[in-house]
């Protein structure tokens, strides 16, 4: 191992593991390194065998490649395609003094589309990411856009038991996830795709809640408070009764007010002038109901993508 | 006719029985044949039958039917890889089943024991570090491909599948 990578400077801490520039020796090819020290009482963890064995799998140009695993007592090395960097660490350098910049529309829509692309793959292969953020998507000079980090990701349409709850950054968490559902499927990663491109948009996290509670109470300010008629089964999810009533205590009169013009709350902190296609998009990556969530692949046939799908293919 | 996915979502629900152990056991013993050695270590603290060990390890773990009964896939396929020359000692199999356990409760559960907790499970059979050293092992020769799906579950579960089946038929006529 030593001899074929030279380490570089160190490029983060992903969850469970450190992230290192590396040089291939021989090719003189950049990679990333992702080093997990191994813990002699858990073993190799189960975070690593997912990642490994599902990115394996997944070879599409928006999602980063998994060149190969080194596997030793101690330590487990992960070598990845090296990106230049983050959406997050991105969209932070933007930022002018203290207020965050939104990027160009133009942008916005090549990054989405790639994510969605990035998804539907994923998903086709029936593979749940669980942990869509823009720090997980790693983009390059060329303006490409990848998946790139599955340590929470999971196969699914196996019928075996145990999903958790406790899956996805609280801020990309989807409603019916908070709520304590665990029979969730494609769409968990469809609400944090509605999330990502709100956030490209004005640079601002759509829904930054520091507690499962706080996080339900913005998506609902927003969204609306689901209700039966809205979202059939609602009321059997874990947690539905109690976030319903500490909701209705603080807004008394939420059930006459209906979910807020989301065009308007975007466009103050968006220079460019948005167009209803977007906010359409919008909405149906946003949808409270799981079930009323586009797929990733009806996302990318969206109108607002036209420029891509039309596109002519010589 | 119930479908045969159906049929394995009726299996999973089942409680883990004897019948789901021998089943295993027996699988993992068509996997290597073992030479018998006449070491110490083997006459003075010889291995339980894998029977027994697999009881034990259901019964402290408390894993339930899908994730114990996925480890045949992983018994298949290391059956596949494994040269029908090649000789196991006396816990060979014992640490191949273990193996495949923990890679079957890895892989398809959000939280599972650690392996220090496999290694007390084995009530002294195996420590941390060989537990350790198998896990490794068993990811090198599958080469870290360790997803399941449907289809592989069906194939490698159908003698189980069938009685299930049967059963399933049996209580549909009887009720018609």
């Amino acid at each position: 191992m030593s001899s074929q990578f030279k380490q570089l400077e160190k490029l983060g801490n992903g969850t469970y593991a450190t992230v290192y520039k590396g040089l291939n020796k021989t090719t003189g090819v950049y990679v990333a390194l992702k080093e997990v020290k191994l813990d002699s009482e858990e073993g190799t963890p189960s975070t690593a065998i997912r990642e490994i064995s599902l990115m394996k799998e997944l070879k599409h140009e928006n999602i980063v490649r998994l060149y190969d695993v080194i596997h030793t007592e101690n330590k487990l090395t992960l070598v990845f395609e090296y990106m230049d960097n983050d959406l997050k660490k991105y969209m932070d350098s933007l930022t002018v003094g203290n207020s965050p910049q939104g990027l160009e529309l133009h942008l916005v829509k090549y990054f989405q589309w790639q994510l969605l692309e990035g998804l539907a793959f994923c998903h086709a292969n029936k593979i749940l990411n669980r942990d869509l953020k823009p720090q997980n998507l790693l983009i390059n000079k060329k303006g490409q856009l990848k998946l790139g980090d599955f340590g929470l990701a999971r196969a699914f349409g196996i019928p075996v038991n145990t999903f958790s709850s406790e899956v996805v950054t609280l801020w990309y968490r989807a409603p019916d996830v908070l709520m304590g559902s665990r029979t969730y499927t494609t769409s968990i990663d469809i609400w944090s795709c509605g999330c990502i491109l709100a956030e490209m948009i004005t640079g601002k996290p759509l829904f930054p809640g520091t507690n499962d509670e706080e996080q339900l109470k913005l998506i609902f300010e927003m969204m609306g408070m689901p209700t039966e008629a809205t979202w059939p089964g609602v009321s059997q999810l874990p947690k539905y009764a109690a976030s319903s009533a500490s909701f209705q205590q603080q807004h008394p009169n939420a059930a006459l007010q209906g979910p807020k013009d989301l065009k308007e709350l975007l466009q103050v902190n968006c220079k460019e002038k948005l167009d209803d296609v977007v906010i359409n998009l919008l909405h149906g990556l946003l949808q409270l109901n799981p079930d009323m969530r586009l797929s990733a692949k009806q996302a990318l046939h969206h109108t607002w993508f036209a420029e891509y799908y039309q596109r002519p293919t010589n | 006719m119930i479908s045969e996915y159906d049929t394995l979502l009726q299996f999973n629900k089942q409680q883990v029985s004897n019948e789901m152990i021998d089943f295993l056991a027996s699988t993992t013993e068509s996997i290597i044949s073992i030479q018998e050695t006449r070491s110490m270590i083997a006459i003075a603290l010889p291995a339980p039958p894998l029977t027994k060990f697999i009881k034990k390890l259901v019964t402290h773990s408390n894993v339930q039917t899908p994730t114990l009964m996925a480890t045949s896939v992983y018994l298949a396929k290391l059956r596949s890889i494994i040269p029908s020359n090649v000789y196991g000692m006396e816990t060979t199999r014992h640490r191949i089943f273990l193996g495949c356990l923990i890679l079957s409760a890895k892989t398809l559960n959000d939280s599972s024991p650690l392996n220090k907790h496999w290694a007390k499970y084995t009530d002294g059979l195996l420590s941390i570090r060989e537990v350790n050293t198998i896990e490794r092992e068993l990811l090198e020769y599958f080469d870290w491909n360790v997803i399941v799906n449907t289809r592989d579950l069906i194939t490698c579960l159908q003698p189980l599948l069938k009685v299930t089946k049967e059963r399933h038929e049996q209580a549909r006529r009887r009720a018609q």
